[in-house]
């Protein structure tokens, strides 16, 4: 039998596409099936999961755009020395 | 008129020719993953200077590139070896393989059985939690308060779409400490989302 403990770690791997056996996909079953707290938890993190891949990415600063593009002119000026 | 540098061979094409355009272009487009990868094998301190020191390699070898991978994977391969190579130089370094605790953990009792369990939120889908402005700072404080390689490792899986397969090669590090970042990762953003839920603030 499947504590919640163990319910929940192995969310994780069921988010990274893990596929398991049949003894064990039963246990996470059944526990899914009486264990309310645990139902919660996995709707949950599920729903972290899916709004994981839709938070927006940052740019990089100017400074930084500026300092690279530089960078690789001054590269390809000594190139040609 | 401004080419499209979304198609990649136009990109090399005008790289070739030393366009500004175009080195403005793969920087603005690839810094950020190639950062991520960087802090994830040598650490945040050197990270910026192994980017800018790859550049050199990258700008070299450029003409001989063959185009039998895309130009971004094969960028991140000279970053994430030119990082490999500072890590071995420096005598100190912090490794994705120290894990520390999981205070997640703390959340069950000796019998594995939840002593906090999760409470009900009023969020059913990712657009609702972003449109929440708040929540939505609480969540990008709770990232950046992540050590600064896991951190990395949860942008890379997230925000640059990598496989679990791909992140593993790129960094050579193994498949369940990967797991293990991602997991403690999301478990954090859940109970960020938790405490709004229940108090209203971060």
């Amino acid at each position: 039998m499947l504590s919640c403990k163990d319910f929940v770690t192995l969310q994780g791997d069921i988010i990274e596409g893990e596929k398991f056996g049949l003894w064990k996909r039963m246990s996470l079953k059944m526990h899914y099936f009486i264990c309310h707290h645990c139902r919660r938890y996995s709707n949950q993190i599920k729903l972290v999961d899916r709004l994981s891949s839709q938070l927006p990415d940052s740019k990089p600063s100017d400074e930084v755009v500026h300092r690279c593009v530089h960078h690789i002119e001054q590269i390809e000026i000594n190139k040609e020395k | 008129m401004k080419k499209d540098y979304s198609n990649e061979a136009v990109l090399i094409d005008d790289l070739l020719l030393q366009s500004s355009d175009a080195y403005r272009y793969l920087v603005e487009s690839y810094y950020q993953s190639l950062n991520r990868v960087a802090v994830a094998i040598a650490g945040s301190a050197v990270a910026d200077e192994v980017i800018q020191e790859a550049w050199i390699s990258i700008m070299k070898a450029l003409p001989k590139f063959e185009r039998r991978s895309s130009l971004k994977t094969w960028i991140t391969r000279i970053v994430a070896n030119e990082a490999k190579r500072r890590r071995r130089k420096e005598s100190r370094h912090i490794s994705l393989e120290d894990l520390g605790n999981d205070d997640f953990l703390s959340r069950f009792d000796n019998s594995g059985h939840w002593s906090k369990p999760p409470v009900q939120w009023d969020f059913s889908t990712p657009e609702h939690i972003l449109d929440e402005s708040e929540l939505k700072r609480c969540i990008e404080a709770t990232l950046k308060k992540l050590p600064d390689q896991q951190q990395a490792v949860f942008g890379l899986r997230y925000l640059e779409n990598y496989s679990l397969t791909d992140i593993c090669n790129i960094l050579e590090v193994s498949d369940s400490n990967v797991r293990v970042i991602l997991h403690r990762g999301r478990n954090r953003l859940l109970e960020t989302i938790e405490r709004f839920q229940v108090t209203g603030e971060c």
